[in-house]
C-alpha cells in the first residue's frame, strides 16, 4: 500500500529528474544537434568549452561577478530589513508582506520588463535623478558598463526570501543575552556583531547557500531584459543563457548539456566550499 | 462549418494560439506535439521520428509564426481551404518568431513535428539534412504548380538532392522613410541609387539640435539581412558563406567597409548612439526609431511597410536598398523567401502537399492573407493580386516581380554553424557601434568567430 502513496513521487523522480539528468550526461558526450545526430564524441564537448570557447569563459565570468556581488549585498539587505522589523514594529505583518512580495515576482517575466522600463533613458531611475538636478544620465540597461548592475539590483531587490528566514532567526535569539549585554555595557553595534551575527550564523549559512545555488541559476532577468541576446557585447550573457542559446538557437545540445554539467559541478564546489568553511564562522547551539 | 475556437494561454517568451478549423479543440498532434516538446524540454529523452503508417489523413496542423493578425488572415485562408476540401480538419498553431524556432526544435527533436510547417530561410539546411522534411521532388508539377514559381524559386528549398520546402512569399530588402520629413528637406528618395546617396540623404535629414537622426543603425539589427545584401553588391561570385559551408564567403575588407560606413555616420550624429538604438528596438516595432518619428530612414523588410505605417499618423514611404556603386550590375537585392515544408513523418502528405499548392497558387487565399508575409512566390498570384492593392502594396509587389525577372543567383542554403556565425556578426557590429574595439580589430575577431562557428 505504501508504493501505491509513492507512486507519484517515484514517477517524478524517475520522470522529470532522474531520467533527464542521466540523458542529458549521456548527451554531454555526444555532438547531438537536436534534429537527429548524436555522435559520441567523448570529452570534446568539456575540452572545447576551456579550450576553445571565449563566449563560455566570459558567460562564466559575468555570472561569477554576478553572484559574487549580488548575494552578499541581498543577504546583507535582507538581514539590515529584518533586523528592523524586529524591534517589535506596529503592522509588522504588513511590512513582512510587503516586503515579501518582491520575492515572488522578481524572476517573473512582468518585472523584468517592468525593469527595462524603469532603467530606461527616460525611466523612474533617470526622472528621479533629473529631479535631484542629474542629467544627461544614459540608459542603465543599453549601457555595458551598467547592464549587469542592474540586474543585480533587481536581485538585491529580491530580499524578501531570506529576510522571512532571518526574522525566524532572530525571534530565536535569547532575549537575555542582549539585556545582560546591555548591562555590561555594550552598545547596539557591539551586541550586533557579539551576539546577533554569532547566534543567526546557522541562518546566515543556509540563506548563503540557497541564494547563491539561485544566483548561479539566473536566467528569465536576463533572457527578458536583453531579448535573449546578453546585450550589450554580452554584459549580461549568463551561463544559463548562453546554454540556452546554446541549445535551442544553435542546435548544439551536446554542447549545452556538457554545459549543464559543468554548472552543476561548479555548484557543487561551491557549496563544498560554503561547508567547509562554515566550521570557522557558523555556531550551533550547544557548540563550545 | 464550425468558427474557430481560440484557446489562448501566455508562454515565457511569447503568444501561442491554437484555432482548429471544424470545431475540434485542440487536435491530438497538437497534444501530442506539446507533449514532445515539454519531454523534450526536461529530458531530452529517447527521441525519434517515427514512420507514417499512412499519407492520407486529413486531419494536420499547420503551424507558422507571427502575431495574432498574421494568425487572423490565415485562419480565413484555411477556412476558404477546408470549405473547397469537406472532411478537412485543420489545426493552426502560431507563435512569435523566437519562441516558434524554438519549438519546431524540439518539436522535431521529439518526431512531432507540425504537418506543415513555415519554414525560416535560416534554418531549412538544418531540417532538410536531418530527415525531418518530406522531399517533394516527386510532387513538382505533379501535386504542386510550380508554374508561378521558376526554376529560382523551386532552388530556395533545394537541399542536396532533394526539394525540400518551396516559398509561399519573398520579402525584399527596402528603405523606409518619412514622407512628411523627407519632403519638408526637399529630399527625394527616389534619387538616392548608392550607399553614398543614402548617407548624403541621412545627413541632409538629420537634426542634431531636436536629437532626430538621418537614419537608424542597421548593424545593431536583430537580423543581418541587410549586411549580407551588401556583402552580394561585391560580385556575383562574393557570398555570405564558402562553398563547402566552412568559412566566410567574403574578404574582410567587405565587413570593414559595411561597418566604417556605418561608424563614420554614427560618429557625425546622423545615426543615434549604440544605446539609444538598442533600446528602441528592445520593446518591438511601437518604440522603432522610426514609428515614434526620431529617425528619417530605415532599412527593413518590405512587408514591415504595413506594420510601420499602422503604428504611424504620417505617410511611410519605401525605396529600394541603396547599391554598391561599381559592384554588381544586376538588381539583386537579396529577396527572402519565406518558405513552407511538410513534416516528413506526416500521416496526411496527401493534404499537406494539397495545401501547399493552395497556398503558392490559389489567387483567393493571396486576397486573404495579402502581403502579411511577403509578396507572393507565384508570378501568376502576383499578377492577379497587384491591381486589388494600394498603390504602396503595388510598389513592393513590383519590386519582387522586377527582380524575380533576372535572378542571378538562388537564395543560399545557410550551413550548420550559420546561427553562431550571425550571432558573431551582431556582436562585432555592437563592439564598434560601442566603442569597445575599431572596426579592424572587431573584424579580425569576428573572422576567427566566423571559422569557429562554423567549423564547430
Amino acid at each position: 500500500m505504501a508504493w501505491l502513496f509513492l507512486i507519484p513521487w517515484l514517477v517524478g523522480i524517475g520522470g522529470i529528474t532522474l531520467g533527464p539528468m542521466i540523458a542529458s550526461l549521456y548527451l554531454s558526450f555526444t555532438d547531438y544537434n537536436l534534429l537527429g545526430r548524436r555522435n559520441f564524441v567523448g570529452l570534446e564537448n568539456y575540452v572545447r568549452a576551456f579550450s576553445d570557447d571565449p563566449r563560455f569563459v566570459h558567460a562564466a565570468t559575468v555570472t561569477l561577478e554576478y553572484v559574487l556581488i549580488s548575494v552578499p549585498l541581498q543577504l546583507a539587505f535582507a538581514l539590515a530589513i529584518a533586523v528592523l522589523l524586529n524591534r517589535g514594529l506596529r503592522g509588522l505583518a504588513l511590512y513582512r508582506s510587503v516586503y515579501y512580495l518582491p520575492s515572488l515576482l522578481g524572476s517573473s517575466v512582468a518585472i523584468a520588463l517592468l525593469w527595462r522600463q524603469i532603467f530606461g533613458s527616460e525611466g523612474l531611475v533617470n526622472q528621479a535623478l533629473a529631479a535631484a538636478g542629474l542629467t544627461g544620465m544614459p540608459n542603465w540597461i543599453a549601457t555595458p558598463e551598467f547592464a549587469l548592475g542592474t540586474l543585480i539590483v533587481l536581485n538585491v531587490w529580491t530580499f524578501g526570501s531570506p529576510m522571512i528566514i532571518f526574522l525566524a532567526g532572530l525571534r530565536q535569539v535569547p532575549h537575555e543575552l542582549y539585556e545582560a549585554a546591555a548591562v555590561d555595557g555594550a552598545g547596539a553595534w557591539t551586541r550586533f556583531w557579539r551576539i546577533t551575527i554569532p547566534l543567526l550564523s546557522p541562518v546566515i549559512f543556509f540563506n548563503l547557500v540557497l541564494q547563491m545555488i539561485h544566483s548561479f541559476q539566473a536566467f528569465t532577468q536576463a533572457y527578458i531584459i536583453s531579448g535573449g541576446t546578453g546585450q550589450p557585447v554580452d554584459s549580461t550573457l549568463f551561463y544559463t543563457l548562453y546554454l540556452y542559446q546554446k541549445a535551442f538557437t544553435d542546435f548544439d545540445m551536446g554542447y549545452a548539456s556538457a554545459m549543464a554539467w559543468i554548472l552543476l559541478l561548479v555548484i557543487a564546489l561551491f557549496t563544498w566550499l560554503a561547508f567547509g568553511t562554515s566550521r570557522k564562522w557558523v555556531f550551533y547551539a550547544g557548540e563550545k | 462549418m464550425n468558427s474557430p475556437r481560440p484557446s489562448q494561454f501566455s508562454t515565457l517568451i511569447g503568444e501561442r494560439m491554437n484555432i482548429t478549423t471544424t470545431g475540434a479543440g485542440l487536435s491530438r498532434r497538437g497534444f501530442l506535439g506539446g507533449l514532445g516538446a515539454l519531454g523534450l524540454g526536461l529530458g531530452l529523452a529517447a527521441c525519434s521520428s517515427g514512420g507514417s503508417a499512412s499519407s492520407t489523413s486529413t486531419d494536420l496542423t499547420v503551424a507558422l509564426w507571427g502575431d495574432a493578425n498574421r494568425a487572423k488572415l490565415y485562419q480565413s485562408a484555411i477556412d476558404l481551404y477546408v470549405q473547397k476540401h469537406e472532411g478537412t480538419t485543420l489545426s493552426l498553431e502560431y507563435l512569435d518568431l523566437t519562441a516558434y524556432l524554438e519549438r519546431l526544435a524540439t518539436s522535431a527533436a521529439a518526431g512531432s513535428l507540425p504537418d506543415f510547417i513555415w519554414m525560416r530561410d535560416t534554418h531549412i539546411g538544418r531540417y532538410a539534412a536531418s530527415g525531418a522534411l518530406l522531399d517533394l521532388t516527386p510532387e513538382l508539377g505533379n501535386g504542386i504548380d510550380t508554374a508561378g514559381l521558376g526554376d529560382a524559386g523551386v532552388a530556395t528549398g533545394k537541399v542536396g538532392d532533394g526539394v525540400f520546402a518551396l516559398p509561399s512569399h519573398y520579402v525584399a530588402n527596402c528603405t523606409l522613410y518619412d514622407q512628411t520629413v523627407l519632403q519638408s528637406k526637399g529630399v527625394d528618395y527616389s534619387q538616392v541609387k548608392t550607399w553614398d546617396d543614402y548617407a548624403d540623404a541621412a545627413t541632409e535629414l538629420t537634426d542634431k539640435t531636436a536629437g532626430f537622426y538621418g537614419s537608424y543603425d542597421p548593424t545593431l539589427a536583430a537580423t543581418q539581412n541587410h549586411f549580407e545584401a551588401w556583402i552580394r553588391q561585391y560580385g556575383d561570385d562574393v557570398e555570405v558563406y564558402s562553398a563547402d559551408g566552412t568559412a566566410p564567403g567574403f574578404e574582410p575588407v567587405v565587413f570593414e567597409e559595411w561597418l566604417s560606413y556605418w561608424d563614420k555616420l554614427r560618429k557625425a550624429g546622423v545615426l543615434p548612439a549604440a544605446d539609444i538604438q538598442i533600446e528602441s528596438q528592445s520593446s518591438g516595432w511601437t518604440n522603432d526609431l522610426l514609428v515614434t518619428s526620431r529617425a528619417a530612414l530605415r532599412l527593413a523588410s518590405a512587408n514591415h511597410l504595413t506594420i510601420v505605417q499602422g503604428l504611424r499618423q504620417t505617410p511611410v514611404g519605401m525605396g529600394v536598398m541603396p547599391q554598391k556603386a561599381g559592384g554588381t550590375t544586376d538588381t539583386w537585392r537579396f529577396f527572402v523567401p519565406i518558405l513552407v515544408s511538410i513534416a516528413g513523418n506526416t500521416d496526411g502528405a496527401d493534404t499537406a502537399v494539397s495545401l501547399m499548392d493552395f497556398f503558392i497558387n490559389d489567387t483567393a487565399a493571396a486576397e486573404l492573407t495579402r502581403l502579411n508575409q511577403g509578396a507572393p512566390s507565384s508570378s501568376t498570384v502576383r499578377d492577379a493580386l497587384v491591381p486589388k492593392l494600394k498603390p504602396q502594396e503595388a510598389q513592393f509587389v513590383q519590386l519582387i516581380s522586377d527582380e524575380m525577372a533576372f535572378p542571378r543567383r538562388p537564395f543560399p542554403i545557410r550551413p550548420a554553424g550559420s546561427e553562431a556565425f550571425n550571432t558573431a556578426i551582431a556582436r562585432t557590429g555592437e563592439e564598434v557601434a560601442y566603442g569597445r574595439q575599431s572596426v579592424s580589430a572587431a573584424v579580425a575577431w569576428f573572422m576567427g568567430e566566423a571559422q569557429r562557428a562554423l567549423r564547430a
